[in-house]
């Protein structure tokens, strides 16, 4: 009996193909309406990010006062500013700032938050509920309110903002990963790797924060497509990245004091607006995919 | 009930004491010496020191926190360094601001996002509701200053509908503050409606595939009755629930708002604060958001249990 | 006279309420038993009987709140944290759902292997890798599914993976927590019969957690049965099934299904529902739902007492049992 059972056992009972598990995700994403136009707005957008120094005869600084304030037209497809600068380079110099200040501030407050939610879950106690409470009082205030004010503590500056962006999206990560460690501390793998003997690190490193991955994930699209926000409405009131270097919101705020010339503050704006909605558009997609995939 | 009394105040008071603390601290960092701000550069240093001294600037941070504290639970949250009025009377002539800013811009969302939602839900997957959705995304990627300045350079420069900026309170002259909040109004509730049309079009999706409902319908009542009458009433308890939490949102809404309209709000003050180092009144500003996000989201959340029961 | 493996002694073992200001759950309570190396104890009872904790208690998952445990003379239930890691080579579980106790984002050749690493055995990495594939063998599977991933294999298939992970660090005592429970019936054989002749081939100590009665007879050399946390009756598996003493037992065992006209019993249907365990009942546990209850029985819990030589009883109507079994052995 004992030996015909070990040969039995021998039939290969699965599928055997090997899809690479990202791949699938990826598929998912661009799918969807959703995933496509947000994919294709956001290459847009990084394309000219990068590739902003090059694609307009315009250096983004050149004054150029005899031109100021002239309305789009063949030369300038965006019109100039109060200073005879061609608008359409200094949006597209704006590009690169906010991608970078949204991508550093998201890392910022990812690598934080993460590692605050990942210890505060796996040790739980008292030093859990304490965090999660300050995490919470964080949470009470509003996005723009704690930027600001943390803004105003640092002085106004390109960096500053990305500290406080990222500082004030800390508590969303810490939240979001602390769910997950208790959700996956109850795991029988997780309880396999403590009877095996692994330590704590081995524990977080190899089995929680791998599989926690996820939704973390799909929240930094949503926390980018804030992060580009609030950048924009700190440079708007004079507090995020300082002139001369460009900045969507700073350039709105400009165009406000000289409203009869609309295109001063459209083009920037529209800009702000087609990068949050491509962000949003991406996040919605990719937590569809990800949803799908839990079925 | 004593035991719930207990708990409560074990989640509540842990949370007020480092909101209070955090506020504090915001503003206990900021650059700038207040007792210059009070003075004046030209202040001798005798002078200087008796304003520190009167402003309690020389105690350590944990006495200071604890003064400042018993203080603000009285009532009394210094000065504004600027004027000298008391920072209380100028929260309270400039709350009323906001809230009417916040309530108003509410109402429009909710009458804009809510039937859009249960449209959305109705013919799910439909083209209706593929645009209703892009339109919801939309909304709520639409920057407010440049939102408020479209509408400005449209209804106000362009059409003449309405003044470009500036206040008027009701008492003073209600048509013409009518007038004047129409446009923040509609600025600050395209996000929020979008935001209430998405969760009303989740949460009818969720209530409409219950069994309920096919039993309403198994019934033989209309379609209209059986979405309107028992799916509605149910799928809107999580839609009012994010209402109440979105007050957050909405505040860092009309510090944007406020500053493009020029309405004399909460968001106004602490930026102006902000601008002039006047440190108490950004500290006022910022306590009296915070809390006031904090008791509606608590308002919310005992709202919340108390209709649904079982949750606990 | 050989030295128990596993010795419990007066293990308890509390669990604070769910809810704010209940009362504390008494999941295990004064349990003591002994196993002896090589053999295969099967520890049954119903749901919330308290027999995943005793396994999840012995792997020090929770920390007893009284008792001793000692494993292969090591005092396992009194070590800290931090000393015991050494030690946990010795103690293994194989756990009852498939779909959760493997790694999704690790091949199965770096789940067994993860043993090795953290205590160090096996060699470098490729002598590891040998042994994995020794191990690989030994439950049936072809060397090529250590590269593969959980969700590439069947349950049975990641039940068998499962125990090669605990097999890997050589453990002396191996806890079989429902580990066919969640399997298809056919399935549940086929790992069964692994499960047996490993135990046959390795001369492996095992305690064997299910709340399936035939499984458990099939496999175990003695059962102990487990009512509310207390040990009920413990006694080896041949006899314990043809004469149980328990009334507890007797109406377990009377509710196995089986076609054999012959050993089908009588069904007992107990009245009323498990007690609740925040409120056990005073005096013995059973008492609320005994067919043969008498007032003694309400006074205090019954010990569990050698009422023949290897057989122990918790009941105090023993010679109700004394009887029966006298009349159906004259029958």
């Amino acid at each position: 009996m004992s030996e015909t059972s070990l040969q039995f056992a021998a039939v290969p009972e699965a599928r055997d193909k090997e899809p690479s598990p990202i791949w699938g995700v990826l598929t998912a994403i661009f799918s969807s309406w959703q995933g496509i136009s947000g994919g294709i707005l956001f290459g847009l957008i990084l394309f000219g990010a990068v590739f902003s120094p090059w694609l307009t005869p315009y250096d983004y600084t050149a004054l150029d006062l005899i031109s100021i304030m002239q309305g789009p037209n063949g030369a300038h497809f965006f019109g100039t500013d109060e200073l005879g600068r061609d608008i359409l380079s200094r949006v597209l110099e704006g590009a690169r700032v906010s991608l970078y200040v949204a991508a550093a501030s998201v890392v910022f407050s990812l690598v934080i938050g993460s590692a605050i939610g990942l210890v505060a879950g796996w040790i739980g106690g008292v030093f859990e509920k304490t965090v999660m409470r300050l995490m919470d009082a964080m949470l009470a205030f509003p996005l723009i309110v704690m930027a600001l004010a943390i803004v105003a503590v640092l002085g106004p500056s390109m960096e500053n903002a990305i500290i406080a962006i990222g500082i004030t999206k800390i508590p969303h990560f810490a939240r979001l990963m602390r769910g997950e460690v208790l959700v996956l501390k109850e795991l029988d793998y997780v309880r396999a790797a403590r009877v095996l003997g692994a330590g704590n690190t081995r524990i977080l490193l190899r089995h929680i924060l791998p599989n926690s991955v996820g939704p973390v994930l799909v929240y930094s699209s949503i926390a980018a497509s804030q992060a580009i926000m609030t950048e924009a409405s700190l440079s708007f009131l004079g507090l995020g990245v300082q002139p001369p270097t460009p900045s969507w919101g700073g350039m709105v705020s400009i165009g406000m004091q000289n409203f009869q010339f609309w295109w001063m503050s459209f083009y920037p704006g529209l800009a702000i607006f087609l990068a949050v909605l491509s962000f949003n558009l991406l996040g919605d997609a990719v937590r569809d995919a990800l949803d799908a995939r839990l079925q | 009930m004593l035991g719930r009394v207990r708990g409560f105040l074990f989640q509540i008071v842990p949370l007020l004491f480092f909101v209070s603390l955090i506020a504090f601290i915001l503003t206990d960092l900021l650059p700038g010496d207040a007792a210059i701000e009070k003075v004046g550069l030209e202040a001798t240093q005798q002078q200087l020191e008796a304003a520190r001294e009167e402003l309690g600037l020389n105690d350590p941070m944990p006495v200071r926190y604890f003064t400042w504290l018993t203080n603000a639970l009285q009532g009394d949250l210094g000065k504004s360094l600027r004027s000298g009025e008391p920072v209380t009377e100028v929260l309270l002539r400039r709350i009323s601001v906001t809230v009417e800013l916040a309530v108003l811009g509410t109402a429009f969302a909710v009458l804009l996002g809510v039937p859009a939602g249960i449209l959305s839900a109705r013919f799910r997957a439909g083209w209706i509701d593929a645009v209703i959705n892009f339109l919801a995304l939309s909304g709520m990627a639409i920057p407010y200053f440049w939102l408020g300045l479209l509408l400005i350079m449209l209804f106000s420069l362009g059409l003449h509908w309405v003044p470009p900026s500036g206040y008027v309170s009701f008492t003073e002259d209600p048509l013409q503050h009518l007038r004047l909040m129409a446009l923040p109004t509609m600025t600050i509730a395209v996000a929020f409606a979008a935001t209430m049309m998405r969760q009303t079009r989740a949460s009818m999706l969720e209530v409409m595939t219950a069994d309920y409902i096919r039993t309403a319908r198994a019934k033989g009542l209309s379609e209209r009755k059986v979405v309107l009458k028992h799916g509605l009433r149910n799928a809107l308890v999580p839609v009012i629930t994010v209402m109440g939490l979105q007050l957050g949102t909405l505040l860092g809404g009309a510090i944007i708002t406020e500053t493009v309209f020029a309405l004399p709000g909460l968001g106004r003050m602490m930026v102006d604060g902000i601008f002039r180092r006047d440190f108490p009144i950004i500290q006022g500003a910022l306590l009296a958001t915070v809390i006031g996000v904090v008791l509606t989201n608590l308002a919310t959340d005992a709202l919340y249990r108390f209709v649904n029961p079982r949750i606990n | 006279m050989t030295e128990p493996l596993l010795r419990l002694s007066n293990v308890t073992k509390w669990f604070p309420s769910r809810q704010q200001g209940g009362k504390p759950v008494q999941a295990v309570s004064d349990v003591s038993l002994e196993v002896m190396p090589g053999e295969v104890v099967g520890l049954v009872g119903e749901s919330g009987s308290g027999k995943s904790t005793i396994g999840q208690t012995i792997t020090r998952l929770h920390d007893p709140d009284s008792g001793e445990i000692s494993i292969a003379g090591i005092d396992f239930g009194g070590m800290y944290q931090r000393e015991l890691r050494k030690h946990r080579r010795v103690v293994q579980m194989i756990f009852q759902d498939p779909s959760s106790s493997l790694n999704p984002r690790m091949r199965v050749g770096d789940i067994i292997e993860e043993g090795l690493g953290i205590h160090g055995l096996g060699g470098d990495a490729k002598a590891r890798k040998q042994r994995v594939n020794e191990l690989l063998e030994l439950i049936g599977l072809p060397a090529d599914f250590a590269r593969r991933f959980p969700h590439q294999l069947s349950g049975g298939q990641r039940q068998r993976v499962g125990i090669a992970r605990a097999l890997a660090v050589e453990p002396s005592l191996l806890i079989a927590d429902e580990a066919v429970s969640a399997l298809d019936v056919s399935i549940q054989a086929q790992v069964i019969s692994l499960l047996e002749s490993l135990q046959k081939k390795l001369n492996l100590t095992m305690l064997f957690i299910s709340h399936d009665m035939s499984v458990v007879e099939y496999i175990s050399d003695r059962v102990a049965v487990l009512y509310l946390g207390r040990l009920v009756e413990v006694a080896k598996a041949s006899e314990i099934f043809r004469r149980p003493l328990h009334p507890y037992t007797e109406a377990l065992l009377s509710a196995i299904p089986t076609t054999n006209v012959k050993t089908r019993r009588k069904r007992i249907l107990l009245e009323g529902d498990i007690p609740n365990p925040s409120d056990p009942p005073k005096g013995c546990v059973f008492s609320t739902r005994c067919p043969h209850v008498a007032e003694q029985c309400k006074s205090a819990m019954p010990p569990l007492v050698e009422v023949e030589p290897g057989r122990f009883s918790a009941c105090m109507r023993q010679e109700l049992f004394e009887e029966k079994s006298k009349k159906a052995e004259e029958a």
